[in-house]
């Protein structure tokens, strides 16, 4: 219909041209006194049209002008209208392949078939289904799929088996709403179809307005993972290091599991539910030395990708803190002492020697008042500001005298530097911690720039441990948080039905454009009446 | 405002009678103004011979018996008993397609020599004869002197210019005789015509010579109308109808240049053919305006100057300075 309508424009334009290029001829009849002499003339077969008449006709371009305005009106009127447009069907099909569609809960499928083989199996039939539904209403038909997990992937029709076998990876599955909602334009989509295990969340609809079918694969089963793992390693703190973690069970109640550790030498480590949290459920132990420790949970789930987590221990060297401020008690925890070793904690007025030391300077006094100094400048990447609501600190007086040297300034206050760090040795200068009966925003960002000064003057002496999980074979699964809820209910019902060819809505298209080309067709009009009249051409 | 008379002459009084005054004045360098001759005395009645002096015409220098007075240095012209009245012949061509072309016919330029010659040969008291080329009208007009050309002349284009029914298909016969035997004996012959005419039996050519012997001669002026029809042609998708001569041609035409160059040169070799007996005849062209349309101010105003440069040029006026 479109395209009839493109061809009448087209014809009518082309006719208005012809006209207009037709040279002013008319057949004439003509005696002539030296007809006797004539040659013989070329039959009036050459053609009458020219473009000189074209070009030097502004009515020509004023009644073109209004032409395309009309036609222009017409063709948005048609193309707006639904009932005329051209129904048609671009699926764009994004298929789960994270680690968790390995399970194989015999959901539509025979014994031992996996998420991923129902997830195929689907596919191929609602490509083959609607690919017949399209034909049959005369209907154009594309789509296109797409694997994704931790990254998007194209996938042919024909090897979908394969293709969308699940990788060794977990995935965000806000991907996979991003990826259905994205835009295609060699198959512009009609309808998105999320093919995964998950549960369908609130989905926003896409830009333009074509729906997200969420068709969830799978059964629930029940699952018990290890999550959670951290290391409490820090070279300010008494005590050893402990690892924290956490076995989390999905579904239906079942017998407990048991968290198995084992050393680096192969040794049991105990793990303990109740000697470092109060919550159920989770637990720590406490390796006796640097390493790697082995968590895994006892006997076999559905899925067993998020049952073995590696732990890599840091060798923490302990700092001890010696502690110079009079006015403020040293925290309990803090392992004090005096060695040579020890980071220097003392007020900066009292100009300790801190030129081969570690140390923590803390100088000036909070004055609590509002709008007393100017924030100047400050790096907000810098480790003693982590965290930090900077605009307290246009609440702190200066730094009374300056910066010992080899000091970066982190953050200035009316001009004078107080946040500032040193690289090696490692030392910070900040503002005092604050007492308790300050106020609240000021007293919590005193201690966190403390503890960011304390944090930064000993990071180098406990480096980051390392989790990971990993299957039973030993290989890594990143991001396999992501997979452990695999006892999510859902509804799973077919969605098929719900695919149909449809004409491409526009709801973004705002308010419609062809009454403004009528009301400038019309001015132009007016405009071709005005030029024409007859007494102009007078 | 008073309606504009297109068929009358374009030149009105006053510009005819600075044009007399002009003519007048132009003195021959060759010594065959009209008046000039009238005033020497070119009867047939031979008087004495005498010694040529610059100015007289050489065609009156007696070869042979200045020849035999060699001896004397002198060449010998002839002088005559007494002077015969110069006559102006003016010879139109009356075929029926003169009523071409239709928007600006070759008999109404013909009419306004016709007229425009009169005028100015009453004024100077002048014969005058208006003779149709061929056979039909207008007839033979008398032989008229001073104030009686005038009416003369404008009879004659009148009845010029009045179209008959139709076109004849058969072209009229040369009335060559006729107009031989009236030719007074010394007079000049205007022949206006189109030429396009054909002269199978030689008629035309023989009346071209015995107008051009002994003391006649001829005046050509040739009508052209070709440019106007070839701008006619030019505009295309013609359907070209029957003339005298030239049967209808079937279809409608749109003529290329190389086809109307090649018709143009058609007509020239036609007319130069026709004419070339007139060897001695000066040659006025005068040429439609090249417009298929907007015709009638355009030939005016070209016929207006083309009939200054015609009346002095032709010396038919001139005045002997003796």
């Amino acid at each position: 219909m479109i395209w009839f309508s493109v061809a009448i424009v087209a014809a009518s334009a082309a006719a208005l041209i012809v006209a207009y290029m037709r040279k002013p001829r008319a057949l004439q009849r003509l005696r002539l006194s030296s007809a006797r002499f004539l040659t013989d003339f070329s039959p009036a077969s050459r053609s009458h049209l020219a473009l000189a008449p074209l070009l030097l006709s502004p009515l020509f371009w004023i009644r073109m002008l209004f032409f395309i305005a009309v036609a222009a009106a017409m063709l948005l009127v048609v193309r707006g209208n639904p009932a005329l447009r051209e129904a048609r069907l671009g699926l764009r099909i994004v298929v789960d392949t994270t680690a968790s569609m390995r399970v194989a809960d015999a959901a539509g499928g025979g014994a031992g078939s996996t998420r991923a083989a129902e997830a195929a199996a689907l596919v191929a039939a609602l490509l083959r289904d609607k690919s017949a539904e399209a034909a049959a209403h005369n209907a154009g038909f594309c789509f296109r799929i797409l694997a994704v997990d931790r990254d998007t992937r194209v996938v042919l029709p024909d090897s979908l088996a394969d293709a969308l076998v699940p990788r060794q990876t977990g995935g965000d599955p806000r991907l996979l709403e991003n990826t259905a909602r994205g835009e295609d334009a060699g198959c512009p989509p009609t309808h998105a179809v999320v093919v995964t295990d998950r549960r369908k969340p609130a989905i926003a609809a896409a830009a333009d307005g074509r729906p997200v079918l969420w068709w969830q694969v799978g059964r629930p089963v029940p699952n018990d993972a290890i999550e959670a793992v951290t290391i409490d390693a820090d070279p300010l703190i008494q005590g050893p290091v402990r690892v924290r973690f956490a076995v989390r069970h999905y579904g239906a109640a079942a017998a407990p599991r048991e968290a198995l550790v084992t050393g680096p030498d192969g040794a049991r480590v105990p793990a303990s539910e109740t000697r470092c949290t109060r919550n159920a459920g989770e637990f720590c132990f406490e390796p006796p030395a640097p390493g790697r420790y082995t968590i895994a949970l006892s006997g076999a789930d559905p899925f067993a990708g998020d049952d073995r987590a590696v732990v890599d221990v840091p060798d923490v060297k302990a700092l001890a803190v010696d502690w110079r401020l009079r006015d403020i008690p040293a925290p309990a925890a803090l392992r004090l002492g005096a060695g040579g070793e020890a980071i220097i904690v003392a007020r900066a007025e009292d100009r300790p020697d801190i030129a081969s030391r570690r140390a923590v300077l803390v100088g000036g006094a909070w004055s609590p008042h509002a709008g007393g100094s100017k924030l100047g400048y400050f790096n907000p990447d810098d480790p003693l500001l982590d965290s930090v609501n900077v605009d307290l600190l246009e609440q702190a007086s200066p730094l009374p005298g300056p910066l010992p040297a080899g000091f970066i300034r982190a953050a200035s206050v009316d001009g004078r530097d107080i946040v500032a760090r040193r690289a090696e040795p490692r030392a910070a200068v900040i503002p005092p911690p604050l007492r308790a009966d300050a106020p609240a925003p000021l007293r919590n960002a005193s201690l966190l720039l403390f503890a960011n000064a304390l944090r930064y003057v000993s990071a180098d002496r406990a480096p980051p441990g390392k989790v990971t999980w990993i299957d039973a074979d030993g290989h890594e699964l990143p991001d396999v948080r992501f997979e452990s809820d695999t006892a999510e209910d859902g509804d799973r019902s077919d969605l098929a039905a719900a695919i149909a060819p449809r004409t491409s809505s526009r709801p973004d298209d705002g308010p419609p454009l062809w009454p403004w080309l009528v009301v400038l067709a019309l001015a132009i009009l007016a405009v071709e009446r005005t030029l024409a009249l007859p007494w102009r051409k007078a | 405002m008073a309606d504009r008379d297109d068929d009358g002459l374009p030149l009105d009084a006053a510009e005819l009678e600075r044009l007399r005054f002009r003519a007048r004045r132009e003195m021959p360098a060759s010594g065959l103004g009209a008046v000039r001759r009238r005033r020497i005395g070119q009867s047939l009645d031979y008087r004495e011979h005498r010694a040529y002096v610059p100015g007289d015409d050489v065609r009156l220098i007696d070869w042979r018996t200045s020849e035999r007075f060699e001896a004397q240095g002198d060449l010998l012209v002839r002088s005559f008993e007494a002077e015969e009245r110069f006559t102006i012949v003016v010879a139109v061509d009356n075929r029926p397609d003169m009523a071409l072309p239709e928007l600006a016919p070759a008999a109404k330029v013909a009419g306004w020599i016709v007229e425009g010659i009169g005028a100015i040969a009453a004024q100077e008291k002048l014969a005058v004869r208006f003779l149709p080329l061929f056979e039909g009208a207008p007839p033979a007009s008398r032989l008229a002197v001073n104030k009686a050309v005038i009416p003369a002349a404008r009879s004659f284009r009148t009845a010029l210019a009045a179209k008959g029914p139709s076109l004849p298909a058969d072209p009229p016969a040369l009335r060559a005789e006729a107009i031989t035997r009236v030719l007074p004996p010394a007079c000049a012959m205007i022949v206006v015509t189109t030429a396009t005419f054909d002269d199978r039996d030689g008629r035309f050519a023989a009346l071209l010579t015995r107008a051009q012997g002994g003391y006649r001669h001829v005046i050509l002026a040739l009508l052209d109308p070709w440019p106007h029809e070839r701008a006619l042609l030019a505009q295309g998708s013609a359907w070209i109808d029957a003339v005298p001569g030239a049967a209808a041609r079937d279809g409608v035409y749109d003529p290329t240049a190389a086809e109307l160059d090649a018709s143009e040169r058609a007509l020239a070799q036609h007319r130069a053919a026709l004419i070339a007996p007139a060897r001695r005849a000066a040659q006025f062209r005068f040429e439609w305006p090249a417009a298929a349309t907007g015709l009638t101010d355009k030939l005016r105003d070209r016929f207006r100057r083309w009939f200054m440069t015609f009346i002095v040029e032709t010396q038919l006026f001139a005045r002997d300075p003796r």
